[in-house]
């Protein structure tokens, strides 16, 4: 509670502060975090990370937490001198002589034209090479061009024009390793666009491909062959498998399908993660992704089998010891320090991008499941003994219940004077009995309008157009037909309904 | 006038002759309207048709006197047109029952012109008696007699009509026109209104939206509008707020014309605060004047109220009476106990007040289904809905 506090006072954007009312935007614009308490720091980013993407996290960390800015600021100059982003190069370079940072004294002052020059003395030569393959028309080598300029421009961060080469690299695509490839860097692209739905629709293209790619290679006499030549170039169909998962598992957790991407996040195995996947996510922010998305989603004796159990996930778990407490207090039905553990790390959570906007949303969920979870085996329960479980006032619970009661999510009766929730007993013999009642009343209705239907019918009655009235169209219905009827006549009707209507006591 | 005296002979003989078909034809064929061409005349002419063995000719006379520009005499008219049907043979009435009905039609729209609808509906009431077939046939007098019993708040000589189901409509020779089908349930729905039996006037309203229409007409959205207010106040909220054999046209027009104020209404009923009531109702506060269905918008917003301490029972067993008045946002713990009492005397929910210590105890239904009679009710019921059933096919 205490860096929410000092969040709160810091916050720029004035809605959504009060912790128990608006739900939705509490992550959303610009917030400020606070990462003191947690022992958070900018090398796990720095050092799991690689290429645009660890850019991209830093800046994010800068944006949103005052404490770490300047040395993120500096750091992700650093290594923008790695890529050939200019664009956020200069945006960075901005930010820098706004905050008044003292810039490292190895800074390179020409680095920005030079990397700019050679951009566009490539971008010509790929471009006139591709030109050359086109009119070559080799299949392969227009792929291969294609790909080359996609890259090209993804390095730079123009990922706009990066998917655009990359999708127009489709067409030439002869086998299926070239459509795996094509999806990959396609996804790859529209990844760092946060066009979700063109990631999620490219997974499943390459999903396909790779299931016809196994059953191509295993009906081929020799599979050693291909896959140790081909795993050194491209990679092998299991990481590519996992790679895929990820950006899936990201794609549903950004969409706020927090069930798809739990179950995502779960199939990807700990060494590629760890080993492979440096310019994509690291362990620890997956095991953070898995251990919110399956406490909102999965139920207890699922979060047990494949987290708890799992040897794949427990890998994971060694290395973030925060979470691994959380996902073991929950099994074990601590829910207190479930819930003080998660407002702890809440800060750390906030850094990143793709889980701050559901940061809220999640966090009740989770809530929610635990009061859900813990109301389970009981028929009835003392409202006090809950709240003090669950870190809350009574009167706070009791709000909470009666929200998820009226969704639905428990069946039970709230007993205010003496604070106990009960189990609601259904009677169901009395709602048959109420039922037969409900469903003689509705036919009863049903056929009556069902005669005078059939009477209409055989009349031959329907309402038509006046032929009289000029336009006569649906739209104008209201004015013209009024000329239907005498015009009066409706609000003659009225007049005298309004004042009837108008005392409470029957006629 | 001496095509005139001729006509008249001509029709005295068929009269007497007992050819009422010819008869029929005669008297309708527009060529030969001579009774309209000599209206002056047309006093004598009646005093020389004794009832009730000449009663089409009466028939034709009266109504020639009623399609005239303007009528001398409305109440000598009156007082001519109710001996009439109280002394006429129903059997010669019914080869010309469109005469009958634009006469009523005449009458009643002078009557409300003049305000004085209570004479009307004795007329109408036993003009309907004399017409209709069966009990289950619709006429378009019966759209008369609703408008002027509406007028005058008299409510009896319509409920007799309006229980009976409708199995099937007169044609009147084809003067039966639609509007008058949907005049008929519309009044009809709000007369139920009036009477507070808000779910028949549910049913009447959804008969009058449901019409086949190639067109809309305003009366249909005139009568989704109550449809709504109606719906809500009965406390029944379907799930898909129309059948599915509304034509088309109608559900494009209600959605463009009165989805705002109206459709929005259930869902606000269903999802929001009572707060948020107030405000949309004085949003559309003019609109809603304009309908003239204010008194529905104050009764709409009570049943509100119970709707959101209904909820409360499904969720709570016993809470304080603050609590409650805090919970669905009502001014005062005396108001909320106004509430309560009203409901519970109205058998809506069941529970007990505990003065003492200002708690509401909520109880199950005490109706265990156990006694004889409610088996039997049942049981009655589903007989009746088979034979309904047979009867459909």
């Amino acid at each position: 509670m205490e860096s929410v506090s000092t969040m709160s006072e810091n916050n720029n954007s004035s809605s959504s502060k009060s912790s128990t009312g608006n739900k939705s935007s509490k992550y959303e614009g610009a917030y400020q975090v606070d990462v003191s308490e947690t022992g958070f720091d900018l090398e796990t980013i720095t050092l799991s990370y690689t290429g645009l993407l660890r850019i991209f996290r830093l800046l994010y960390v800068a944006e949103h937490c005052p404490a770490l800015r300047s040395e993120a600021l500096l750091t992700s100059l650093h290594y923008l001198k790695e890529t050939s982003a200019t664009n956020v190069y200069k945006q960075v370079l901005q930010e820098i002589k706004k905050e008044n940072i003292e810039l490292p004294a190895d800074f390179d002052e020409s680095w920005l034209e030079r990397t700019q020059r050679g951009y566009v003395q490539k971008l010509e030569k790929l471009d006139t090479d591709l030109r050359n393959f086109r009119t070559n028309s080799i299949k392969d080598s227009i792929r291969r061009g294609n790909d080359d300029l996609g890259d090209h421009y993804l390095g730079a961060g123009d990922f706009h024009s990066a998917v655009r080469c990359y999708v127009s690299s489709r067409d030439y695509c002869v086998s299926p390793r070239h459509v795996i490839t094509m999806c990959m860097n396609v996804i790859k692209a529209s990844f760092f666009m946060q066009n979700w739905t063109n990631v999620l629709s490219y997974v499943t293209k390459a999903e396909q491909a790779l299931e016809s790619l196994e059953t191509t290679t295993k009906s081929a006499a020799a599979p050693s062959a291909t896959t140790s030549s081909s795993s050194s170039a491209d990679l092998s169909e299991a990481e590519i498998a996992s790679r895929l998962k990820v950006y899936a598992g990201i794609a549903e957790l950004a969409t706020g399908r927090y069930k798809l991407a739990a179950r995502h996040f779960l199939a990807v195995s700990f060494d590629h993660c760890a080993n492979k996947f440096q310019d994509l996510i690291s362990p620890q922010t997956l095991i953070r992704y898995v251990c919110l998305c399956s406490l909102a989603t999965l139920e207890r004796s699922e979060v047990h089998r494949l987290i708890i159990m799992s040897s794949n996930m427990k890998q994971y778990l060694e290395l973030e010891p925060a979470i691994r407490d959380i996902i073991l207090d929950f099994y074990q039905t601590s829910y207190s320090s479930v819930l003080t553990n998660m407002s702890r790390q809440e800060p750390v959570f906030a850094l990143d991008q793709y889980l701050a906007r559901h940061l809220s949303s999640l966090y009740d969920e989770i809530r929610h499941r635990i009061i859900i979870t813990y109301f389970l085996p009981y028929k009835n329960a003392d409202m006090n003994a809950m709240a003090m479980k669950l870190n809350t006032t009574v009167n706070v619970l009791e709000d909470e219940l009666v929200h998820l009661i009226r969704l639905e999510k428990i069946k039970a009766r709230i007993d205010s004077k003496n604070k106990i929730l009960y189990v609601a007993d259904t009677d169901q013999r009395w709602h048959a009995y109420q039922h037969a009642l409900n469903v003689t009343k509705r036919s009863e209705k049903i056929t009556a309008a069902l005669l005078l239907r059939s009477a209409i019918m055989k009349a031959n009655l329907v309402v038509r157009d006046a032929s009289a009235s000029t336009a006569g169209r649906p739209s104008k219905m209201k004015g013209k037909s009024r000329g239907h009827f005498v015009p009066g006549y409706p609000s003659n009707m009225m007049i005298m309904d309004d004042n009837e209507f108008y005392e409470d006591e029957t006629m | 006038m001496a095509t005139l005296d001729q006509f008249v002979v001509n029709i005295r003989q068929l009269s007497t002759d007992g050819k009422f078909s010819d008869l029929a034809q005669t008297l309708s064929n527009p060529s030969i309207d001579h009774l309209s061409k000599n209206i002056q005349y047309i006093d004598s002419i009646i005093a020389t048709f004794p009832l009730p063995d000449y009663s089409m000719c009466m028939l034709a006379c009266l109504h020639a006197i009623a399609k005239a520009p303007n009528i001398p005499n409305f109440d000598a008219f009156l007082s001519q047109v109710d001996n009439f049907i109280q002394t006429s043979s129903a059997e010669q009435v019914q080869y010309l029952p469109q005469y009958l009905c634009e006469i009523c039609h005449v009458i009643t729209e002078q009557l409300r012109k003049e305000n004085r609808a209570r004479l009307g509906v004795p007329i109408l009431y036993r003009a309907i008696e004399l017409l209709r077939r069966e009990p289950g046939q619709l006429l378009s007098i019966h759209s008369d007699l609703y408008q002027l019993c509406l007028l005058c708040q008299w409510f009896e000589p319509a409920l007799t009509y309006l229980d009976a189901d409708i199995v099937d409509i007169n044609r009147e020779n084809g003067k039966f026109d639609v509007k008058h089908l949907l005049l008929a349930y519309y009044y009809g729905g709000m007369i139920y209104a009036c009477i507070k039996q808000f779910d028949r006037a549910g049913n009447f309203f959804e008969n009058v939206i449901t019409v086949p229409s190639q067109a809309t007409s305003a009366i249909a959205i005139e009568a989704y509008k109550k449809y709504v207010l109606v719906k809500l106040i009965s406390g029944s909220i379907p799930a898909n707020p129309l059948p599915t054999y509304t034509s088309r046209t109608v559900q494009q027009t209600i959605g463009s014309v009165c989805g705002a104020q109206y459709t929005e209404l259930f869902n606000i009923f269903n999802n929001q605060t009572l707060a948020q009531f107030d405000e949309f109702v004085n949003r559309h506060r003019d609109q809603y004047a304009r309908d003239r269905n204010l008194g529905l918008i104050k009764q709409t917003r009570t049943a509100f109220i119970c709707n959101s301490i209904q909820q409360l029972t499904k969720t709570f067993l016993t809470v304080s009476l603050k609590d409650l008045a805090n919970r669905v946002q009502l001014q005062s713990t005396t108001e909320a106990e106004r509430y309560l009492l009203d409901m519970i005397e109205n058998e809506q929910i069941f529970a007990s007040i505990n003065k003492q210590d200002g708690m509401v105890i909520f109880h199950g239904s005490p109706e265990k289904f156990d006694a004889n009679n409610m088996l039997a009710k049942l049981q009655d019921e589903t007989e009746k809905r088979m034979q309904a059933e047979k009867q459909l096919r």
